[in-house]
């Protein structure tokens, strides 16, 4: 009876307001926390998939985040790839990670690496032609205060920085020729991955099927693929998720089993009465279940609402901070809040039905 | 008497037992009522009225003995057809607090038609008993704007409206002035009359318990006394 649930609900309304807010918060709490990771993953994925390449192909044991990668793919595999129908472009990209300096740097082959649609683009300068020659891009370049012609040390070797790139390529800030890389870390004739350029989408499967059919043990992955790789192989990211869920879905358990708990106790009377006139076990329990899901689903609406609040916030505090909510984490937010929501009325409800009318009609 | 009996007991036991201490509430209570009889129930305070009128109702379940209503022994029933039966044939009043509090008085009146489904009054009946009770204009009111006497009156309302065969009214008149509780006596005895129910009131009020046809006295859990007799046709005839 929807009179009768909205006069419970105005009848309390400071209770009302707190049992929604602690929904609201599960569903905030839940959105906010699955659009920043998502965010983040996006990110990184994004600036992978802007390299353009189709394919990528490591060793065994590779990370995506190419932050721990080492050196052990031949470069000679490249020249096998060749023959692969399908494939247009190769190349070869060996990775170095200096903790603190400016993590990644690419070791390159000037040549192949521009053949794909992420090339740097120069913005000043010129390509490297000499040995200890370095390409740096504007954002490292402006906030190390860099210019054309000053020295970086990279391997403990001063580079002459020659030209500036266009930020975006992946985390990669400064890019180095691939052979002085490759002499440099004694890793002559090899690289960390090499990244794969089909003809067109169409054959991506296909050149995909082919290589993890020959080259069985290396780490191959459609660039498509990055983004869901990335969430399953992050550290931790998916067993933090789960338990900021779990411990928002127990919030929202709690505070409406309190809520409806103590809610049935000032209702003793009512409830007496109720049975009195008759009414089977199974109305009193549906009473006080049809009371805490509209009460957590005016939690969850609330809920979305101060999300967006929060996004936007976050937006205007934090512009760098990525989040990107999936649309069906909507209603999956809403409905674990209104599932432990419901849980929660769940032992209330039955203690309500069950209360012996005599007891509940002496209660005065 | 020719009329059908609807509630009978036999040898109706009632103990409360919280741990080791037991009350006895109830002793082998034998009791009778006919179709439209309107039974007044006195007695000291404690002396186990309540716990009888909640047992002829289903509320509660006997120590030993059998209730029948309409011949049908409710104590061998299970909880759920009690409730049913509860739901079908009683109606309750209390001497207080009858009305949910968030509710207004039409909206208690909807919630019980609601438990009750079919049988019940249909709108011209239903507005006429409203108006017999005195209560149309009050229907939008919430139980505590409306005087104790009216809030015993929309009771009344909702306890006949469903048509149970039996009324089962605990000190229905307990926390009303002299004025209310002769007008919730007169309406009972109306509704009695009209509707054909049957009564079985308890009261402290001994001019109260005149109302009735019949005045049982109960004392330490039994019946001491059980008096056809206050209930004058030639009475009803000049109050009608
Ligand atoms: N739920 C209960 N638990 C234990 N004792 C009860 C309970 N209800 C009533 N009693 C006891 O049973 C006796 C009869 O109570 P009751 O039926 O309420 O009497 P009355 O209505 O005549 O005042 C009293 O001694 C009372 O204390
Ligand atoms: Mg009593």
């Amino acid at each position: 009876m929807k009179r009768m649930l909205i006069a419970n609900l105005l009848q309390r309304p400071t209770r009302t307001i707190v049992s929604m807010s602690a929904v609201a918060m599960a569903v905030i709490l839940i959105l906010v926390l699955t659009g920043l990771s998502h965010g983040l993953l996006n990110d990184a994925a994004r600036r992978t998939q802007n390299t353009g390449a189709d394919i990528l192909f490591q060793p065994s044991g590779a990370s995506l985040f190419f932050a721990f990668n080492t050196g052990t793919l031949p470069i000679k595999l490249i020249n096998r790839f060749k023959e692969i129908p399908g494939v247009t472009y190769l190349t070869p990209v060996l990775v170095n990670f200096s903790v603190g300096r400016f993590g990644l740097t690419f070791g390159i082959e000037w040549e192949s690496f521009n053949n794909f649609p992420g090339r740097l683009h120069i913005l000043s300068g010129r390509p490297f032609q000499g040995e200890y020659e370095a390409i740096i891009d504007d954002l490292f370049a402006r906030s190390n205060h860099l210019n054309i012609g000053d020295t970086i040390k990279i391997l403990a070797r001063d580079f002459k920085i020659v030209g500036i790139c266009q930020s975006g390529i992946a985390v990669v800030r400064v890019f180095i020729p691939l052979s002085t890389m490759q002499s440099l870390t004694g890793a002559a004739d090899k690289a960390s991955m090499i990244l794969v350029k089909c003809q067109e989408a169409g054959r991506i499967p296909a050149v995909y099927e082919q290589m993890k059919r020959e080259y069985k043990g290396y780490n191959i992955v459609k660039a498509s693929d990055v983004q869901d790789l990335m969430a399953e192989n992050t550290p931790f990211l998916r067993e933090f998720t789960y338990t900021i869920i779990a411990i928002s879905v127990f919030v929202s358990f709690l505070v409406i089993l309190l809520a409806m708990y103590t809610s049935i106790f000032e209702r003793t009377r009512e409830i007496g009465i109720l049975k009195a006139m008759g009414a089977p076990k199974s109305f009193i329990l549906s009473t006080i279940l049809k009371e805490s899901v509209l009460l957590s689903s005016l939690g969850c609406i609330a809920g979305i609402i101060g999300t967006y609040v929060i996004i936007q916030i976050i937006r205007i505090k934090f512009p760098s901070m990525l989040i990107d909510i999936p649309f069906d984490w909507h209603f999956k937010a809403c409905f674990l809040a209104l599932l432990g929501g419901t849980l929660g009325s769940l032992y209330p409800a039955f203690k309500a039905a069950s209360q012996d009318p005599v007891v509940a009609l002496s209660y005065e | 008497m020719a009329s059908q009996v609807v509630l009978q007991t036999a040898g109706l036991n009632m103990v409360y037992r919280h741990g080791k201490l037991a009350v006895h509430a109830l002793r082998d209570i034998e009791l009778t009522v006919h179709e439209g009889e309107f039974v007044a129930i006195m007695g000291p305070s404690g002396c186990g009225k309540s716990t009888l009128l909640h047992l002829l109702g289903g509320l509660l379940k006997p120590s030993s003995g059998d209730i029948f209503i309409d011949g049908m022994n409710i104590v061998k029933l299970k909880d759920r057809e009690r409730t049913e039966i509860r739901r079908k044939k009683i109606g309750y009043i209390f001497q207080r607090f009858n009305l949910l509090p968030t509710l207004t008085a039409a909206g208690n009146l909807a919630l019980a038609k609601r438990i009750h489904g079919n049988g019940y009054l249909d709108e011209k009946e239903t507005e006429e008993i409203l108006r017999l009770l005195g209560i149309q204009d009050r229907m939008d009111q919430r139980p505590i704007e409306l005087s104790g006497g009216e809030q015993q009156r929309v009771a009344i309302a909702r306890a006949v409206l469903n048509k149970p065969s039996i009324i089962l009214a605990d000190e229905p008149t307990g926390s009303l002035d002299s004025t209310n509780s002769k007008v919730v006596l007169r309406l009972l005895r109306e509704t009695n009359h009209h509707l054909k129910q049957t009564i079985v009131m308890i009261t402290h009020d001994p001019e109260a318990a005149h109302t009735a046809q019949r005045i049982i006295e109960m004392r330490d859990g039994q019946i001491i006394s059980n008096n056809a007799g206050f209930y004058h046709e030639a009475e009803m005839d000049g109050i009608f």
